[in-house]
């Protein structure tokens, strides 16, 4: 059967590269599936969990959004940030949730509470993927 | 004789203090360097994937979206008005990194000698500077060049919102119409030891032809989702943003490995300096005492 070969960058790092059977990514209308033989697609990621099928393994991770794209079998992620569950920290995040939400409690200027913002939603998630992950087991 | 023994005792001292001094220096930079070196490299597959997914979906996309980003100027243009040409130039802001910033300068200028033929350029066209790092700025001031902005220590560990206020403004002047053109101009990277110069073109976004990189051939149908448009009103901004970030990143590594080396070879010098006084040093001191014992023995010989 055929494969999908997937590779997931960010600006620091590859984050992922191999083979997959089947790819779930928060797309920008909702979570979609990718199988092999797929359309070729351009599109925008939402913060979110993405599964990553491979024979009997599932790989989970959660992205910070970015860019996908897929042709010829071959997906790329362009994502501002992804981790996978296994390498998230509870504690840490645990702790830059309560930053967050500390910081935007407190007065800010616009641009600081939407940095604050964003930051406490990828610490929201990031804990959902981990969570996930840890009890799955 | 004494005195000049003296003298080159102090000189060994002072050599010896530089070696350490360049010793230290040396393993700073090592360090920075390979954290550095580290970011850039690392850095690179996400930057040239996204000018790929760009330029490859430009291609596709082209009756689909007209993006001011791409307009290139050169077609068009009247030649009785000026065109204008903005360099980001990418600097240290330090010096002691051997010839980086000096072959940077010298390379641009022979650059800037040939741009009209070779980018193909309207012949009346006018420069301004954008720098990054102080020694740019000096440069630009020196050669009495029009600079338009100057951002000086990005510092050792630049964050990707760092470059924004940078980013910003090249857009929105290029957008505005303050200049034609952009051009990024830095050290590459290549390894420790060797960095060259780079010179390219940030603005207008060049959408090479997928003829020329087969690699890159599209099946016919794309789908976007959401809209082609929209998805590049939010892409292309990035990009610039990524490709400055990127380039810092880079000219950072160049910066420090030049350094490095350049460290490393004032250390080595420095001890080599050290032994050639140390000899010279050892020969004043003998001839001293070959001189001293003379004196004994003739004087004891004029006494028998």
């Amino acid at each position: 059967m055929k494969k999908l070969t997937l590779e997931i960058l960010t600006q620091e790092s590859r984050v992922f590269s191999g083979e997959a059977d089947l790819i779930l990514a928060p797309a920008s209308d909702g979570q979609i599936g990718i199988l092999p033989g797929h359309v070729s697609l351009l599109t925008r990621l939402h913060p979110g969990e993405m599964f990553i099928f491979h024979g009997p393994q599932i790989e989970v991770l959660a992205l910070g959004g970015g860019l996908l794209d897929i042709h010829n079998n071959e997906v790329s992620v362009l994502a501002d940030s992804a981790i996978r569950a296994e390498e998230i920290d509870i504690y840490k995040v645990e702790e830059a949730r309560k930053k967050a939400e500390e910081a935007l409690k407190q007065k800010l200027s616009t641009r600081e509470y939407v940095l604050a913002e964003a930051d406490l939603r990828q610490a929201v998630m990031e804990l959902k993927v981990a969570r996930r992950h840890h009890y799955g087991r | 004789m004494s005195q000049s023994t003296r003298l080159i005792k102090r000189r060994i001292k002072s050599s010896q203090n530089i070696s350490q001094i360049t010793k230290a220096m040396e393993m700073v930079s090592a360090a920075k360097m390979k954290r550095a070196q580290g970011l850039a490299v690392n850095s690179r597959p996400y930057t040239e994937r996204m000018y790929q997914v760009i330029t490859s979906l430009s291609q596709k996309a082209k009756s689909q979206t007209e993006h001011w980003l791409f307009k290139d100027p050169r077609q068009n243009f009247d030649p009785k008005n000026e065109f204008k040409v903005l360099i980001v130039l990418f600097s240290t802001d330090k010096s002691l990194c051997g010839g980086l910033n000096t072959n940077l300068f010298r390379g641009l200028e022979k650059w800037l000698k040939n741009m009209t033929i070779e980018m193909n350029l309207p012949p009346k066209t006018s420069l301004t500077f954008v720098t990054v790092g102080r020694k740019a700025k000096d440069h630009v001031l020196r050669t009495g060049r029009f600079l338009m902005a100057e951002f000086s220590t990005m510092g050792d560990r630049p964050h990707f919102n760092d470059i924004l206020p940078l980013a910003r403004l090249i857009s929105e002047g290029f957008k505005a119409g303050e200049f034609q053109m952009s051009f990024l101009a830095y050290m590459e990277f290549i390894s420790t030891i060797s960095q060259k110069l780079a010179v390219k073109q940030l603005l207008p976004i060049i959408a090479e032809s997928a003829a020329a990189r087969p690699e890159l051939t599209f099946e016919a149908d794309y789908i976007f989702e959401p809209k082609a448009n929209i998805i590049f009103e939010a892409l292309l901004p990035q990009y610039v943003e990524l490709q400055l970030y990127h380039t810092l990143l880079e000219s950072l590594a160049s910066e420090h490995s030049a350094r490095m080396v350049a460290m490393k070879s004032a250390h080595d010098n420095a001890l080599e300096v050290v032994d050639q006084l140390t000899l010279e040093f050892n020969q004043a001191r003998q001839s001293r005492i070959t001189g001293e014992l003379l004196d004994v023995i003739t004087s004891r010989m004029a006494l028998e």
